[in-house]
């Protein structure tokens, strides 16, 4: 079973909730420990069904801070000068090995590697579900 | 504020209406192509998720990636195979071939953040 706080990401994505609006949830609906624990063993364990997608929803807030760059049509990087490339609607796979590419270090982009760098494998899933369900 | 929108408006219209893909010949790429296809899709959309999608992705940045291969700075052993047998002039074609195929699947993330 995947560990909660494993990753150190917050585990109650797939609820939408932040972890501020899942403890007001939880202390306002005054919900007995029983269930709680029940739907806190069916949410961990959810993603052992769907072992490579990451949660879309969570992929979402976390590409806030990319469509700086790759959110602007027609924005380019500077030095050199060329188009950022456009990762809305990629495939799945092929997105997850290009972050991993930059993580590595077998892509040498300098700010797309400190990008890289800063993403947990869980986030670039996430990041990765959420891109490839985009379309134009 | 209507105004400062129309005009950003227009700047972006003439942005877009500058060919994107000037320097290449089409034609040219489209015949270079042939055994890209395997892998990226007949339409550059590649079916196979594995496989980047080419369709109308910015022709430079297509252009960057094959030379980035060639050079060995992006290090990938089936592409570097497939970008050293092109010459410059065919990465810019080949560049322009996928980036003007229509029926695109990629997308800036213009208005698909939270927040937007
Ligand atoms: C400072 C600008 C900037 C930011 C911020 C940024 N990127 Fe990038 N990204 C780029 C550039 C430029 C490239 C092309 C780099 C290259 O040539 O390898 C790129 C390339 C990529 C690619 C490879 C695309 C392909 O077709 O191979 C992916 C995937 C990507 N970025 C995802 C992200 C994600 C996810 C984030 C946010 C966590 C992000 N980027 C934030 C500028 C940026
Ligand atoms: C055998 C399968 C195969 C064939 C054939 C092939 N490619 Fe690729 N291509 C790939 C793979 C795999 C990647 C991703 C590599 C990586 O992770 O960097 C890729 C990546 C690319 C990229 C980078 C895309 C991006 O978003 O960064 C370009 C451009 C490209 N290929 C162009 C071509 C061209 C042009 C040809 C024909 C001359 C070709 N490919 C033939 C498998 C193939």
């Amino acid at each position: 079973m995947r560990a909660v706080a494993g990753d150190g990401g917050w585990p109650l994505y797939s609820t939408g909730l932040t972890p501020e609006k899942f403890n007001q949830r939880r202390t306002g609906t005054k919900m007995t420990r029983a269930p709680l624990f029940a739907a806190a063993l069916l949410i961990t364990s959810l993603p052992c069904f769907a072992a490579d997608k990451g949660d879309a929803a969570a992929g979402k807030t976390k590409v806030y801070t990319c469509a700086g760059c790759h959110g602007i049509p027609g924005w380019k990087n500077p030095y050199p000068n060329y188009h950022v490339p456009r990762i809305g609607g990629q495939n799945y796979d092929y997105l997850v090995t290009a972050l991993n590419e930059y993580k590595k270090g077998e892509r040498s982009h300098p700010t797309m590697r400190a990008q890289g760098e800063s993403l947990s494998e869980q986030d670039i899933r996430d990041i990765a579900t959420y891109l490839s369900s985009l379309t134009p | 504020m209507k105004r400062f929108h129309a005009s950003l408006l227009i700047t972006t219209l003439a942005a877009c209406a500058t060919p994107a893909f000037a320097k290449g010949d089409i034609e040219a790429g489209k015949a270079k192509s042939v055994p890209c296809q395997a892998c990226h899709g007949a339409d550059g959309n590649a079916a196979d998720p594995q496989y980047p999608r080419l369709a109308g992705q910015y022709h430079d940045y297509l252009e960057r990636a094959l030379r980035e291969y060639k050079t060995g700075e992006r290090k990938n052993p089936i592409m570097a195979g497939f970008a050293t047998t092109l010459s410059e002039e065919d990465i810019v074609n080949v560049s322009a071939y996928f980036a003007s195929l229509p029926g695109t699947k990629l997308t800036d993330l213009h208005d698909k953040v939270q927040g937007d």
